[in-house]
Protein backbone atom coordinates (compact mmCIF):
# COMPACT_ATOMS: atom_id res chain seq x y z
CA UNK A 1 0.00 0.00 0.00
CA UNK A 2 1.00 3.74 -0.59
CA UNK A 3 0.08 6.58 1.30
CA UNK A 4 0.65 10.19 -1.43
CA UNK A 5 2.70 7.35 -3.27
CA UNK A 6 5.12 6.25 -0.39
CA UNK A 7 5.24 3.69 1.53
CA UNK A 8 4.01 3.68 4.96
CA UNK A 9 6.52 3.98 7.85
CA UNK A 10 4.89 1.12 9.70
CA UNK A 11 1.88 -1.23 9.53
CA UNK A 12 0.48 -1.36 12.87
CA UNK A 13 -2.52 -4.14 12.14
CA UNK A 14 -4.19 -5.83 9.29
CA UNK A 15 -7.40 -7.62 10.76
CA UNK A 16 -10.37 -9.34 9.16
CA UNK A 17 -13.47 -6.67 10.31
CA UNK A 18 -16.67 -8.52 9.73
CA UNK A 19 -17.51 -8.65 13.25
CA UNK A 20 -16.88 -4.65 13.85
CA UNK A 21 -20.27 -2.73 14.43
CA UNK A 22 -21.79 -0.87 11.76
CA UNK A 23 -23.39 2.32 11.44
CA UNK A 24 -26.23 2.17 8.32
CA UNK A 25 -28.21 4.90 7.10
CA UNK A 26 -30.34 4.14 3.95
CA UNK A 27 -31.14 7.09 2.14
CA UNK A 28 -34.04 6.64 -0.17
CA UNK A 29 -34.81 9.17 -2.80
CA UNK A 30 -39.01 9.98 -2.70
CA UNK A 31 -38.99 12.02 -5.62
CA UNK A 32 -41.69 11.49 -8.23
CA UNK A 33 -39.18 10.26 -10.83
CA UNK A 34 -38.92 6.71 -7.98
CA UNK A 35 -42.47 5.76 -7.88
CA UNK A 36 -42.90 2.82 -10.30
CA UNK A 37 -40.51 1.03 -8.71
CA UNK A 38 -40.65 2.05 -5.30
CA UNK A 39 -42.99 -0.53 -3.69
CA UNK A 40 -39.96 -2.99 -4.73
CA UNK A 41 -37.51 -0.60 -3.03
CA UNK A 42 -38.89 -0.54 -0.01
CA UNK A 43 -39.44 -4.54 0.00
CA UNK A 44 -35.62 -5.06 -0.99
CA UNK A 45 -34.69 -2.74 1.87
CA UNK A 46 -36.59 -4.25 4.62
CA UNK A 47 -35.25 -7.93 3.14
CA UNK A 48 -31.77 -6.32 3.86
CA UNK A 49 -32.08 -5.12 6.94
CA UNK A 50 -33.28 -7.99 8.33
CA UNK A 51 -30.39 -10.01 6.79
CA UNK A 52 -27.43 -7.47 7.49
CA UNK A 53 -28.37 -6.36 11.08
CA UNK A 54 -27.13 -7.80 14.24
CA UNK A 55 -27.28 -6.96 17.59
CA UNK A 56 -24.29 -4.55 18.00
CA UNK A 57 -25.16 -2.77 14.69
CA UNK A 58 -27.53 0.53 14.54
CA UNK A 59 -29.40 1.40 11.21
CA UNK A 60 -31.04 5.18 10.50
CA UNK A 61 -33.51 5.53 7.36
CA UNK A 62 -33.35 8.90 5.95
CA UNK A 63 -35.77 10.08 2.79
CA UNK A 64 -34.81 13.02 0.85
CA UNK A 65 -36.63 15.23 -1.92
CA UNK A 66 -35.56 18.92 -2.22
CA UNK A 67 -33.74 17.82 1.33
CA UNK A 68 -33.11 15.04 3.80
CA UNK A 69 -35.48 14.36 6.37
CA UNK A 70 -34.52 11.35 9.11
CA UNK A 71 -37.45 9.23 8.69
CA UNK A 72 -35.90 6.85 11.93
CA UNK A 73 -32.92 7.72 13.81
CA UNK A 74 -30.49 5.59 15.00
CA UNK A 75 -31.89 2.36 16.96
CA UNK A 76 -31.32 -1.70 16.92
CA UNK A 77 -34.63 -2.38 16.45
CA UNK A 78 -35.53 -3.84 13.19
CA UNK A 79 -38.98 -3.81 13.54
CA UNK A 80 -38.74 0.02 13.98
CA UNK A 81 -36.28 0.08 11.08
CA UNK A 82 -38.47 -2.02 8.75
CA UNK A 83 -41.51 -0.15 10.03
CA UNK A 84 -40.25 3.52 8.51
CA UNK A 85 -39.18 1.56 5.56
CA UNK A 86 -42.69 -0.07 4.66
CA UNK A 87 -44.70 3.74 5.62
CA UNK A 88 -42.65 5.62 3.11
CA UNK A 89 -44.34 7.35 -0.06
CA UNK A 90 -42.73 9.03 -3.01
CA UNK A 91 -43.97 11.55 -5.38
CA UNK A 92 -42.59 14.80 -3.97
CA UNK A 93 -41.35 17.44 -6.51
CA UNK A 94 -37.10 17.95 -7.04
CA UNK A 95 -34.11 15.59 -6.13
CA UNK A 96 -31.03 16.95 -3.71
CA UNK A 97 -28.88 13.95 -4.26
CA UNK A 98 -25.44 16.05 -3.23
CA UNK A 99 -27.26 17.69 -0.69
CA UNK A 100 -28.79 14.52 0.77
CA UNK A 101 -25.66 12.87 1.04
CA UNK A 102 -23.48 15.46 2.81
CA UNK A 103 -26.38 15.68 5.75
CA UNK A 104 -26.85 11.70 5.66
CA UNK A 105 -22.76 11.69 5.87
CA UNK A 106 -22.69 13.77 8.69
CA UNK A 107 -25.18 12.32 10.82
CA UNK A 108 -23.66 9.16 10.32
CA UNK A 109 -20.40 10.67 11.98
CA UNK A 110 -22.25 12.33 14.70
CA UNK A 111 -19.86 13.20 17.81
CA UNK A 112 -22.34 11.12 20.86
CA UNK A 113 -21.12 7.76 19.15
CA UNK A 114 -17.55 7.58 20.02
CA UNK A 115 -17.53 3.62 19.59
CA UNK A 116 -15.24 2.30 17.61
CA UNK A 117 -17.56 0.92 14.28
CA UNK A 118 -17.65 0.80 10.59
CA UNK A 119 -19.72 3.47 9.12
CA UNK A 120 -22.29 3.37 5.42
CA UNK A 121 -24.33 4.51 3.86
CA UNK A 122 -26.53 3.01 0.89
CA UNK A 123 -28.32 5.45 -1.38
CA UNK A 124 -30.95 4.16 -3.28
CA UNK A 125 -31.52 6.48 -6.43
CA UNK A 126 -32.11 6.70 -10.10
CA UNK A 127 -29.57 9.36 -9.65
CA UNK A 128 -31.13 12.57 -11.14
CA UNK A 129 -29.83 15.28 -9.11
CA UNK A 130 -31.63 18.45 -10.33
CA UNK A 131 -31.87 20.66 -7.07
CA UNK A 132 -28.76 20.25 -4.85
CA UNK A 133 -26.89 23.57 -3.89
CA UNK A 134 -23.55 21.31 -3.32
CA UNK A 135 -21.65 19.90 -5.58
CA UNK A 136 -20.60 16.25 -5.88
CA UNK A 137 -17.07 17.60 -5.17
CA UNK A 138 -17.96 18.87 -1.80
CA UNK A 139 -20.42 15.46 -1.35
CA UNK A 140 -17.26 13.33 -1.82
CA UNK A 141 -15.27 15.32 0.42
CA UNK A 142 -17.75 15.12 3.30
CA UNK A 143 -17.94 11.26 2.66
CA UNK A 144 -14.19 11.11 3.43
CA UNK A 145 -14.03 13.10 6.18
CA UNK A 146 -16.82 10.86 7.70
CA UNK A 147 -15.17 7.83 6.84
CA UNK A 148 -18.82 6.93 5.26
CA UNK A 149 -18.35 3.93 2.55
CA UNK A 150 -20.96 4.97 0.15
CA UNK A 151 -23.07 2.58 -2.04
CA UNK A 152 -25.53 3.88 -4.94
CA UNK A 153 -28.35 1.53 -5.87
CA UNK A 154 -29.19 3.18 -9.46
CA UNK A 155 -33.02 2.09 -10.45
CA UNK A 156 -32.97 4.03 -13.74
CA UNK A 157 -34.05 2.27 -16.05
CA UNK A 158 -31.28 3.45 -18.37
CA UNK A 159 -28.63 3.50 -16.02
CA UNK A 160 -26.29 5.17 -17.95
CA UNK A 161 -27.38 8.52 -17.91
CA UNK A 162 -26.77 8.72 -14.39
CA UNK A 163 -24.15 6.06 -13.83
CA UNK A 164 -20.87 8.06 -14.03
CA UNK A 165 -21.72 10.38 -11.23
CA UNK A 166 -22.98 7.79 -8.85
CA UNK A 167 -19.89 5.88 -9.58
CA UNK A 168 -17.60 9.04 -8.96
CA UNK A 169 -19.39 9.61 -6.03
CA UNK A 170 -19.35 5.95 -4.16
CA UNK A 171 -15.86 4.98 -5.80
CA UNK A 172 -14.37 7.58 -3.96
CA UNK A 173 -15.24 6.41 -0.52
CA UNK A 174 -14.48 2.29 -1.51
CA UNK A 175 -18.05 1.55 -1.42
CA UNK A 176 -19.43 0.98 -5.43
CA UNK A 177 -22.92 1.80 -7.82
CA UNK A 178 -25.40 -1.39 -8.23
CA UNK A 179 -27.93 -1.47 -11.01
CA UNK A 180 -31.56 -2.60 -10.17
CA UNK A 181 -34.23 -2.08 -12.88
CA UNK A 182 -36.97 -4.71 -10.67
CA UNK A 183 -37.54 -6.32 -8.09
CA UNK A 184 -35.44 -9.40 -8.47
CA UNK A 185 -32.15 -7.13 -9.40
CA UNK A 186 -33.12 -5.23 -5.97
CA UNK A 187 -32.65 -8.09 -4.37
CA UNK A 188 -29.20 -8.92 -5.83
CA UNK A 189 -27.98 -5.19 -4.83
CA UNK A 190 -28.76 -5.65 -1.90
CA UNK A 191 -26.94 -9.15 -1.28
CA UNK A 192 -24.13 -7.65 -2.91
CA UNK A 193 -23.70 -4.52 -0.65
CA UNK A 194 -24.20 -7.05 2.71
CA UNK A 195 -21.49 -9.43 1.19
CA UNK A 196 -18.68 -6.28 0.47
CA UNK A 197 -19.94 -4.96 4.11
CA UNK A 198 -19.49 -8.11 5.46
CA UNK A 199 -16.00 -9.11 3.79
CA UNK A 200 -13.98 -5.97 5.17
CA UNK A 201 -10.60 -5.76 6.27
CA UNK A 202 -9.20 -3.06 8.42
CA UNK A 203 -5.39 -2.16 7.87
CA UNK A 204 -3.54 0.46 10.57
CA UNK A 205 -0.76 1.97 9.22
CA UNK A 206 1.74 5.15 9.98
CA UNK A 207 2.31 7.26 7.03
CA UNK A 208 5.63 7.92 5.99
CA UNK A 209 5.25 11.76 6.09
CA UNK A 210 2.20 13.15 8.24
CA UNK A 211 1.35 16.86 8.98
CA UNK A 212 -2.13 18.54 10.26
CA UNK A 213 -2.22 20.61 7.07
CA UNK A 214 -5.56 19.06 6.20
CA UNK A 215 -3.82 18.29 2.91
CA UNK A 216 -5.36 15.16 0.95
CA UNK A 217 -3.58 12.14 0.96
CA UNK A 218 -4.04 9.86 -1.41
CA UNK A 219 -4.21 6.17 -0.34
CA UNK A 220 -3.58 3.35 -2.92
CA UNK A 221 -4.51 -0.54 -1.74
CA UNK A 222 -3.41 -3.27 -3.91
CA UNK A 223 -3.36 -7.15 -3.28
CA UNK A 224 -0.80 -9.94 -4.99
CA UNK A 225 -3.27 -11.94 -5.94
CA UNK A 226 -4.16 -12.03 -9.36
CA UNK A 227 -7.76 -10.99 -10.29
CA UNK A 228 -8.32 -9.26 -7.50
CA UNK A 229 -10.13 -5.66 -7.10
CA UNK A 230 -9.60 -4.03 -3.94
CA UNK A 231 -12.68 -1.23 -2.88
CA UNK A 232 -11.41 1.59 -0.35
CA UNK A 233 -11.48 5.30 0.16
CA UNK A 234 -9.39 6.91 -2.76
CA UNK A 235 -7.52 8.97 0.62
CA UNK A 236 -8.04 11.34 3.57
CA UNK A 237 -7.76 14.48 4.67
CA UNK A 238 -4.71 15.62 7.22
CA UNK A 239 -6.80 16.89 10.14
CA UNK A 240 -5.86 16.72 14.23
CA UNK B 1 3.95 57.96 39.27
CA UNK B 2 4.15 54.52 40.93
CA UNK B 3 -0.17 53.93 40.16
CA UNK B 4 0.91 54.64 36.77
CA UNK B 5 3.31 51.73 36.44
CA UNK B 6 0.92 49.96 38.31
CA UNK B 7 -1.81 50.53 36.18
CA UNK B 8 0.22 49.47 32.88
CA UNK B 9 1.79 46.64 34.38
CA UNK B 10 -2.34 45.71 35.34
CA UNK B 11 -3.06 46.00 31.70
CA UNK B 12 -0.25 43.66 30.88
CA UNK B 13 -1.33 40.75 32.88
CA UNK B 14 -5.18 41.14 32.17
CA UNK B 15 -3.81 41.33 28.04
CA UNK B 16 -1.92 38.08 28.24
CA UNK B 17 -4.13 36.12 30.30
CA UNK B 18 -7.10 36.86 27.91
CA UNK B 19 -4.47 35.52 25.17
CA UNK B 20 -3.73 32.57 27.53
CA UNK B 21 -7.67 31.81 27.45
CA UNK B 22 -8.19 32.38 24.19
CA UNK B 23 -5.44 29.42 23.42
CA UNK B 24 -7.02 26.89 25.40
CA UNK B 25 -10.14 27.48 23.23
CA UNK B 26 -13.59 25.95 25.10
CA UNK B 27 -12.11 22.99 26.47
CA UNK B 28 -13.15 19.72 27.23
CA UNK B 29 -17.07 19.73 28.32
CA UNK B 30 -17.40 17.13 31.84
CA UNK B 31 -14.83 14.82 32.50
CA UNK B 32 -12.66 14.75 35.28
CA UNK B 33 -9.48 13.56 34.38
CA UNK B 34 -9.56 16.27 31.75
CA UNK B 35 -10.88 18.93 33.68
CA UNK B 36 -7.16 18.48 36.06
CA UNK B 37 -5.50 18.57 32.39
CA UNK B 38 -6.95 21.41 32.02
CA UNK B 39 -5.02 23.36 34.54
CA UNK B 40 -2.09 22.43 32.97
CA UNK B 41 -0.97 24.70 29.67
CA UNK B 42 -3.50 22.90 27.28
CA UNK B 43 -1.54 20.18 24.98
CA UNK B 44 -2.80 22.16 21.64
CA UNK B 45 -0.49 24.81 22.81
CA UNK B 46 2.70 22.80 23.27
CA UNK B 47 1.84 20.52 20.23
CA UNK B 48 2.06 24.23 18.28
CA UNK B 49 4.81 25.46 19.96
CA UNK B 50 6.97 21.85 19.29
CA UNK B 51 5.55 22.07 15.32
CA UNK B 52 8.34 24.34 14.39
CA UNK B 53 11.24 22.07 15.86
CA UNK B 54 9.28 18.83 14.49
CA UNK B 55 8.80 18.76 10.69
CA UNK B 56 6.46 15.53 10.99
CA UNK B 57 4.09 14.52 13.21
CA UNK B 58 3.09 11.31 12.62
CA UNK B 59 -0.42 9.67 13.46
CA UNK B 60 -1.98 5.89 12.25
CA UNK B 61 -4.52 6.03 9.77
CA UNK B 62 -7.44 3.02 9.43
CA UNK B 63 -8.33 1.92 6.19
CA UNK B 64 -11.36 -0.36 5.47
CA UNK B 65 -10.88 -2.21 2.36
CA UNK B 66 -12.81 -5.57 0.64
CA UNK B 67 -11.95 -7.31 -2.71
CA UNK B 68 -13.83 -8.60 -4.87
CA UNK B 69 -12.56 -11.67 -7.58
CA UNK B 70 -13.29 -10.90 -11.28
CA UNK B 71 -12.99 -14.11 -11.90
CA UNK B 72 -15.65 -15.42 -9.32
CA UNK B 73 -17.78 -12.51 -10.77
CA UNK B 74 -17.12 -13.56 -14.04
CA UNK B 75 -18.49 -16.92 -13.68
CA UNK B 76 -21.51 -15.82 -11.74
CA UNK B 77 -22.58 -13.76 -14.78
CA UNK B 78 -22.05 -16.85 -16.91
CA UNK B 79 -24.23 -18.72 -14.99
CA UNK B 80 -27.17 -16.58 -15.26
CA UNK B 81 -27.36 -15.92 -18.77
CA UNK B 82 -27.03 -19.75 -19.14
CA UNK B 83 -29.45 -20.30 -16.83
CA UNK B 84 -31.85 -17.53 -19.18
Amino acid sequence: MSDNGEEPQSLTYFVRQSDLPLRLGILVDVSGSVESVFPAQQQAAEIFLQQTLRPSDLGSIITFSDQARVAQDFTGKLDALTGAVHRLKAGEASTAIYDAVKTSCKNLSREDDRSFHRRALILITDGEDNSSISKIEDAISTSLQSEVVLFAINTNVVPAFTDSLLKKLTENTGGRVLHARGPSELKMAFRKVNEQLRNQYLLGYKPANWQADHSFHKIHVTTLRFGLRVHCRKGYYANE
Amino acid sequence: MKARELKALLTVVTALSACLVAQQGPGPKTDSSSSALSAMPSSHALTEAAAGALSVRVREVNVLFSASDWRVVLSRISRCQTSR
